[in-house]
């Protein structure tokens, strides 16, 4: 059923304006596609939905992958057991290449503000996440990958740098890492870093998915909206990624303001174009070694 | 333990639009301001005509008091929408606004029928060839979009103060061609209330009190002609 991850080269997030591209070919350069797993949870236990209908459709041509937004991996709060099984039933029934989550709490005391909230990075928080992530591998019985997000502060009980944090965490629990560019190129600018640290810190091997996306400043803030274009500087950071890391899937993620598929094509076409110039230099590289 | 602290100090600055201590209140106020507009706004999506009938003004206010007695408990923004129509029944909202909590109520049961897959209804053919006896041990399978609506008021959506208090029945149904509202006694109501919930005929007529198969058998033909159930079952 699965998919051979190495024929998943450029994706992209399927959003509802888009469906129809989808339902029954796969637009070019398209090789899989990622959807947010919360939009197909909801029908409970009997996915009599619209949506869950047209995702099967979908998944009958193109490898699909789950990225969840509400798991709160880093909530003190227990974790949530219908959303699990509710996940685990989505799983099931759609056979996704892999499942992703961010590496985020979005609510405690039971209650959910709805957004991907920051974490102070210390090590209680790390052997936090890590037993939480462990607890969630093991009932899905699979390995997951963590998203680092967006974030506009910084906690002073920090004790490590966020790509520390992100590091261990993927090492302590073994999951994998889905590598954000544009949330490490926004919170580089937020919290004045070098994104190309950041980069240079993580391991290729732990590295299985990519998101772009575009983003707006706001009063000296960057924010992380996924409602424009790609920046310049977001791009060259994607080339820096596949320097590092070679070739890993990657997609598009356009959330808002959401344009025709022939604009946002365009994006997809610039993954596979730098994807492959970069490919192409690496083994220009090899071959005078 | 000291994450857990944070998170809850956290989370209750937002909702207070408040600023933890050692965090920079610029900063912070994105995460503030955000949280009200995503509820906002996703609650506008769901509940058009509502914003219409409260004005901007007072739906703001509706989301803010509904969110402050009510907080998220949901995975998901649409499953939050779900409760609205409830919170505007408490005494405060319904003086107000009267109507809303139903005009509520059609918004969320339209959306949700919208959102429900359309299935083909199975043959009822061997249904006719049933017993009377066998009739009552039948359960139906309903298509997934069917949502009963019980209303207290007859709302008039081109002006809304005009609304008068009337009680209605309606099933709303996600039909071949598109969303339907059909009108309904009020026994026939009571009986898709329960037939719904996968009871047979027979417990349903006795629940009811009531013998009135004779005059069920019109409004079962014009259940299958629009497609209501989707199959039966016999339970032995
Ligand atoms: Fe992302």
């Amino acid at each position: 059923m699965h998919t051979n991850h190495s024929k998943l080269k450029t994706g992209v997030g399927l959003r509802s304006p888009h469906l129809d591209q989808f339902l029954n070919s796969s637009p070019n350069n398209v090789s899989w596609v990622e959807v947010v797993a919360e939009n197909y949870m909801e029908h409970e236990d009997h996915f009599q939905g619209v949506s869950i209908a047209n995702l099967e459709q979908v998944r009958s041509h193109l490898p699909v992958i789950l990225h969840g937004v509400s798991l709160s991996i880093a909530s003190t709060d227990p974790i949530k057991a219908s959303h699990m099984k509710r996940l685990k039933n989505l799983i099931d029934r759609i056979q996704p290449e892999w499942v992703s989550d961010h590496l985020c709490w979005t609510g405690v005391d039971g209650e959910n503000l709805h957004d991907l909230l920051p974490l102070p990075f210390t090590r209680e928080a790390i052997f936090h996440v890590v037993d939480r992530i462990k607890q969630v591998q093991d009932y899905l019985g699979q390995r997951i990958l963590i998203e680092n997000i967006s974030s506009y502060l910084e906690f002073t009980e920090s004790e490590i740098t966020e790509w520390e944090f992100l590091k261990e965490v993927a090492e302590r629990s073994d999951c994998h890492i889905l590598l954000d560019v544009n949330n490490v190129y926004v919170n580089s600018i937020n919290h004045g870093f070098d994104a190309q640290d950041y980069l240079e810190a993580l391991s290729q091997d732990r590295i299985q998915q990519i998101h772009i996306a575009g983003h707006v400043e706001r009063n000296g803030v960057l924010i992380d909206t996924h409602s424009t274009n790609v920046r310049k500087e977001v791009w060259d950071l994607y080339r820096e990624s596949v320097r590092l890391f070679g070739p890993i899937p990657a997609m598009i993620e356009r959330d808002a303001d959401i344009p025709e598929w022939e604009e946002l094509e365009k994006e997809v076409e610039m993954i596979s174009r730098i994807t492959t110039e970069e490919s192409h230099e690496a083994e220009k590289v090899a071959a005078r070694i | 333990m000291k994450l857990k602290k944070l998170q809850q100090e956290f989370k209750a600055a937002i909702k207070n639009d408040a600023v933890p201590e050692n965090l920079n209140p610029l900063r912070f106020k994105v995460y503030s301001q955000a949280y009200w507009i995503r509820m906002e706004e996703s609650l506008e999506e769901d509940f058009p005509l509502l914003v219409e009938a409260l004005g901007e003004d007072s739906f703001s206010e509706l989301v803010e008091d509904f969110l402050i007695h009510m907080p998220s408990k949901f995975s998901s923004l649409s499953e939050v929408s779900k409760a609205l129509p409830n919170f505007l029944s408490n005494k405060e909202w319904s003086k107000r606004y009267p109507y809303a909590a139903d005009l509520a109520r059609i918004e969320i049961s339209e959306l949700l029928s919208r959102q429900s897959r359309w299935i083909k209804p199975s043959d009822f053919t061997e249904l006719s060839k049933f017993s009377q006896e066998e009739l009552l041990k039948v359960v139906f399978y309903f298509q997934p979009s069917a949502r009963l609506l019980r209303l207290d008021w007859s709302i008039d959506t081109n002006e809304f103060a005009r609304s008068k208090k009337q009680k209605l029945f309606y099933l709303i149904l996600k039909e071949k061609c598109g969303l339907k509202t059909h009108p309904l006694q009020e026994f026939e109501f009571k009986i898709l209330e329960h037939l719904i919930q996968k009871d047979t005929l027979g417990s349903v007529l006795e629940k009811l009190e009531t013998d009135a198969p004779l005059r069920l058998g019109e409004s079962f033909r014009k259940w299958a002609e629009i497609g209501l159930f989707i199959s039966y079952e016999l339970k032995m």
